[in-house]
């Protein structure tokens, strides 16, 4: 037998004994963490970008018009019931579907990451396709974009994202880049510290 | 000459690794998704399909139990505590203290719940079709059939 057989035997076997476990985990409902709202546009208004974590990381540079000071309009709503989740259930907010997204240059196919598929405490996250034509040949990929506050949410309190900037949040871009073009760079993921939140003029 | 029994291999065919993928989408993606009924019991399918292998894998590996025996073990084991987990309030809960201690260590948190429902027992019969699955896999391989095999060859070749 093939030292990669034997590998991959074990591997099956390990991950049974955890997925065996995991299939008992409960589904909780999301926790509210942010204002209610119906529904509404919001103007967020990018602070400096923080250094990356990891400095082998690329940073996405401006492949998108993104930096310090750009401005990301996005509009929110709920639909559905309160969503359950099993993924890291005790910081999971209930967060915002994201209706419609625009800012960055190059973006379409906008959508909302399902509830079950956000990260713990974000306020909204989108995912969309990104071309940016002023590189040659053309960069193309995806963007994913969430908006989440700096600090986990105490239970309890409900978070106002129009109180961002005095309040710590932070938006998140990660972009995968398709193979073949002309982006810089395979992947980045950077944030941006957010320096306002207000609503959209009616 | 008598090759030694396999000690492991009955989890590693495609019928049980696809239904653990299956088994991990359903959890992970068509149960919060579409919540019913199929997606209620799929996860039970796949536990009853399996468990009994892993268990049967574990014994081959520890105590180097043959094939039959522990095919055997593993569909007993499974059937056992799966129905004692849907029909004794006193085993689930036990389990699900268990979990909770046991979830943090493994990244899964403290948030566990087994839902006590007799229907879910319509699945036990998979124990029966893994235990003859893995049977018919690990077939050609045990002690009985094999020395069977060796004396016909033995008999058909004398000169060999």
């Amino acid at each position: 037998m093939t030292l990669a057989k034997k590998f991959l035997q074990g591997a099956t076997l390990a991950f049974t004994g955890f997925w065996l476990l995991a299939t008992s985990r409960a589904a909780v409902p999301a926790r509210d963490c942010f204002v209610p709202f119906k529904e509404r546009e919001l103007v967020v208004t990018l602070g400096r970008m923080q250094p990356p974590a990891d400095p082998k990381l690329s940073n996405c540079a401006e492949l998108d018009g993104l930096r310090e000071g750009a401005v990301v309009r996005v509009t929110l709503s709920r639909s559905g019931p309160r969503p359950e989740l099993r993924e890291n259930p005790e910081e999971a907010c209930w967060g915002y579907d994201t209706k419609a997204l625009s800012g960055p240059d190059g973006l379409s196919e906008v959508h909302s990451v399902p509830p079950q598929g956000r990260a713990g405490r974000v306020l909204f996250e989108a995912e969309a396709k990104l071309a940016n034509a002023a590189s040659a040949p053309p960069c193309r990929g995806s963007l994913r974009f969430t908006m989440a506050p700096a600090a986990a949410v105490p239970p309890g309190r409900l978070l106002d994202p129009l109180r961002a900037g005095p309040e710590p949040w932070l938006l998140r871009r990660i972009l995968h880049a398709s193979e073949g073009t002309g982006c810089p760079v395979p992947y980045c993921d950077d944030t941006f510290e957010v320096r306002s939140v207000t609503l959209a003029a009616p | 000459m008598r090759r030694p029994d396999p000690r492991w291999g009955e989890l590693f065919g495609p019928l049980p690794v696809a239904l653990l993928a299956l088994w991990v989408l359903n959890d992970v993606y068509l149960k919060p998704a579409f919540h019913n009924f199929a997606t209620g019991k799929l996860s039970d399918v796949a536990v009853c399909f399996v468990m009994p292998l892993f268990v049967s894998e574990l014994l081959g590996l520890t105590l180097g139990l043959a094939p039959k025996r522990r095919l055997a073990a593993g569909a007993a084991v499974t059937a056992v505590l799966f129905t004692a987990l849907e029909v004794v309030p006193a085993a689930s809960a036990l389990a699900v203290g268990l979990l909770r201690s046991l979830g943090p260590y493994l990244g899964l948190g403290r948030s566990f719940a087994m839902t006590s429902d007799w229907t879910d027992l319509a699945c036990v019969p998979m124990v029966f079709a893994a235990y003859a699955y893995a049977n018919a896999r690990l077939g050609g391989s045990t002690g009985a059939q094999r020395t069977r095999v060796a004396r016909a060859k033995d008999v058909a070749s004398p000169l060999q």
